[in-house]
């Protein structure tokens, strides 16, 4: 059966879960790592985390490509969070 | 503007100890009580009020929160929450509204701000409704679905099409019916605007009980049964409507109170549950932290 789309805010938050997961576990976050946690493909995967990097949501080293999320990052998860559970309370 | 005989519009002219009084058989239906307008206690005024204060300040809140929401999110079925609530807190602005007018003996006013309360409230009602409406058309969801959902056929494009249809007939029904009332015959009578009201109310009815069905029926799903406080706020403003449809019947000051305590209960109840959802999503963002 085909998967469900998801929404691109899911993505974004899947994304930022996995750099932290990632960071937690590896204490640092890699790229490949965080496409197979998210199942994307590279090349979409990049995409959102070129859009994440340009709203200040990742920091993305120049040189090795290690990932880390911005205060702004761990925030917007905070926010989803609070999003979900509101949706969630309402039966929407 | 002299003194006049008036049938009862707005409930709270029931506090009025005047009000239980007299009463006399309306044309049409049964008993109807018949007060003289004007001059209303200060207390009565004072309570409405209250009243008033309370709903607008509740209402408000929970459009804050879905708005922020709204906000965030940017989806689109999300916007009907916030703007019903905050109609629905307007709404109570004219019922207020209606008892100064009434107090001041300006009668045209007095049924002018209960015709606007009423289509208000009904629109509020219309646009919560018209969220659950259309939370199945956004195509993109946020969350992972149940199982369960997964087996269910896509919807048809005529089921798109019946979806629209009833969407633009629910939110036009409440403006659409007032307009049309007052195009067939511009002055209502108090029975008439009586009549009116008992229609509107009706479809508030039907409105909050396909909203009941709609918020109880995931968390049933998902055996969520923590969450079931936004049902039963909304399970309360249908007991509201249903004590107004009692005052209709017969102008019983209890089921006016009883319709004013299940409102701010019901409204309390709700701005409730969406803290208690927000507050436990941030515990657990604190407990994953550590």
């Amino acid at each position: 059966m085909r998967p469900e789309k998801r929404h691109k805010l899911q993505l974004f938050y899947e994304i930022l879960c996995a750099i932290e997961d990632d960071i937690v576990h590896n204490k640092v976050a890699r790229p490949t790592h965080i496409q197979h946690n998210c199942r994307l493909s590279y090349d979409k995967m990049m995409n959102h985390v070129i859009e994440l990097e340009r709203r200040y949501l990742i920091y993305r080293e120049k040189t090795s490509g290690l990932i880390s999320s911005t205060s702004k990052g761990k925030k917007f998860v905070k926010q989803y969070n609070e999003l979900i559970k509101l949706i969630e309370s309402i039966g929407l | 503007m002299t003194a006049q005989e008036s049938h009862i519009l707005n409930p709270f002219i029931l506090l009025h100890p005047s009000s239980a009084t007299t009463t006399t058989i309306g044309p049409h239906h049964a008993a109807y009580g018949i007060i003289t307008i004007g001059a209303l206690p200060t207390s009565v005024l004072l309570f409405s009020l209250v009243v008033t204060v309370a709903s607008i300040f509740l209402c408000s809140v929970i459009a804050i929160y879905f708005y922020r929401s709204y906000r965030f999110s940017g989806l689109g079925y999300l916007l009907g929450l916030p703007t019903g609530f905050i109609i629905i807190g307007a709404s109570s602005e004219f019922e207020y509204l209606g008892l100064v007018y009434y107090s001041v003996s300006n009668e045209s006013l007095y049924t002018l701000s209960f015709w606007v309360q009423l289509t208000l409230q009904s629109e509020g009602f219309a646009l919560i409704a018209l969220s659950y409406l259309l939370k199945d058309r956004a195509g993109e969801i946020l969350k992972p679905r149940l199982f369960l959902d997964h087996l269910r056929p896509p919807p048809t494009e005529l089921k798109d099409v019946l979806i629209s249809i009833l969407a633009l007939v629910v939110i036009s029904a409440p403006v659409m019916v007032t307009i049309s009332a007052l195009f067939v015959q511009p002055i209502l009578n108090d029975t008439e605007l009586k009549d009116l009201s008992l229609y509107t109310r009706m479809f508030d009815l039907i409105i909050l009980g396909y909203i009941f069905m709609k918020s109880i029926v995931p968390l049933v799903k998902s055996a969520n049964f923590k969450l079931l406080y936004v049902p039963a706020a909304f399970a309360l403003l249908w007991l509201e409507q249903y004590s107004l449809i009692i005052i209709y019947f017969d102008d019983n000051s209890a089921a006016f109170i009883g319709s004013i305590i299940v409102r701010l209960f019901g409204l309390a109840l709700f701005v409730y549950a969406i803290h208690y959802a927000i507050s436990n999503s941030r515990n657990k963002g604190l407990e994953v932290e550590r």
